[in-house]
């Protein structure tokens, strides 16, 4: 008959692996015991290591071909495309802005969009958190593509306030809004999106 | 509209807005103090020469056309530069953190002035080892954005480590587990 205890009470296991009081565990048990507790640590959590290094080797992946795709026809293709769909809305707010390649000018101010102005960071951190994320690869591929095309957008909002700013005000609020807030809110936007993905669409869709 | 998308969206709001107030703050009272223990601390660690734009002589400054709050990288005794770091591009990463960790929803008081500290100082190290890095590329003559240790640095000491530290923060106290 198994031996009653207190509610709540947990057993102690007897014999060779109990550790009396005073007693010090000899160091190879001390190191079997921890390998066995980050083993069970890594069971335990096996969904979120998993997640985890998709993420950083997604990141890795991304920071890789960023550092090949410096100079790419690719890469300065990208900066085109965003400054000119930037200085059409700015015409379209009566800025009267050129461009040209990548530099965007008017009477009131010019800009040239470099690799940072494009959102690439925040594009890849929203992307490998998806992939990272338990979902199927439908629910992947549409929060990627909603990410990356969102990212864009904001980051034409991005640009063409930034371009306003550069016009109307002093160097260094324009250096505040540029770095200080828009740069942060860029990161903290693609986090939300993530957030929005997982709880409307992964998590409604798996109930 | 569910709880958890109710909470998501206060997030947001806490965040962006949290990142407005400390941004105001930082741009006039800690970005050039922060800058200038950035450059203390590098210059007296790396072989190179690295200087805030705003010692440099008035003069030097408009005719080289250099920024006050940039980091630039020479070697001494010349004048010669090899290149430079904007300095509030490397800041934002603490107002990241902060404002992150200060907006995470079910994260206690305690949990917040115990992790933003902790993070600043993580942040800080990162960020001098990025102008470390960054100051060794530029002198031995390669080309610094096509580096790949530099963007490493770049983006961890700026978005990722406050992405990730904010995951890490989220999985363990907010977010339930997915699976």
């Amino acid at each position: 008959m198994a031996k009653k205890h207190k509610t709540g009470a947990v057993p102690r296991p007897k014999g060779r692996g109990t550790v009396h009081k005073g007693q010090r565990q000899p160091l190879r048990a001390q190191f079997v015991a921890s390998i066995e507790a980050i083993k069970l640590g890594l069971r335990r959590h096996r969904v979120a290591v998993k997640g985890g290094l998709i993420f950083g080797g997604g990141v890795l992946a991304f920071m890789l071909i960023h550092s090949r795709m410096v100079e790419t026809e690719a890469l300065a293709g990208f900066l085109t495309f965003t400054a000119r769909a930037t200085g059409a809305i700015l015409n379209l707010f009566g800025a009267s802005a050129q461009v040209d390649g990548t530099l965007i000018s008017s009477p009131d101010y010019s800009m040239r969009i470099v690799t940072e102005c494009t959102g690439l960071v925040p594009m890849a951190i929203v992307v490998c958190a998806v992939l990272a994320y338990p979902s199927t690869a439908k629910q992947k591929a549409i929060g990627a593509a909603l990410g990356i095309v969102a990212i864009f957008v904001l980051n034409l909002v991005r640009t063409v306030s930034l371009f306003f700013i550069g016009g109307h005000f002093s160097t260094s609020f324009f250096n505040t809004a540029h770095f200080l807030i828009w740069q942060p809110v860029m990161i903290v936007v693609a986090i939300v999106l993530w957030l929005f993905w997982a709880e409307k669409l992964v998590r409604v869709t798996a109930h | 509209m569910s709880p958890r998308t109710r909470l998501i969206l206060i997030f947001a709001g806490k965040a962006v807005g949290l990142l407005i107030a400390i941004s105001v703050l930082w741009s006039f009272l800690i970005a050039m103090p922060y800058n200038r223990a950035l450059v203390a601390i590098t210059d007296s660690l790396s072989g190179a020469e690295i200087i805030l734009g705003e010692d440099f002589e008035e003069a030097d400054r408009v005719r080289l056309g250099l920024k006050e709050d940039s980091i630039y990288i020479g070697l001494p005794p010349g004048p010669e530069l090899y290149g430079y770091l904007e300095g509030p591009a490397l800041h934002y990463g603490m107002l990241l953190v902060i404002s992150l960790i200060a907006a995470t929803p079910a994260l206690g008081w305690r949990r917040r002035f115990k992790f933003i500290p902790l993070a600043l100082v993580i942040m800080f190290a990162l960020q001098v080892s990025t102008i470390l890095v960054f100051a060794k590329v530029c002198l031995s003559g390669q080309f610094a954005s096509e580096n790949l240790f530099v963007i490493l640095f770049i983006t961890l000491g700026t978005a990722l480590f406050p992405a990730l530290i904010w995951g890490v923060l989220c999985y363990k106290y907010w977010w339930p587990k997915a699976v």
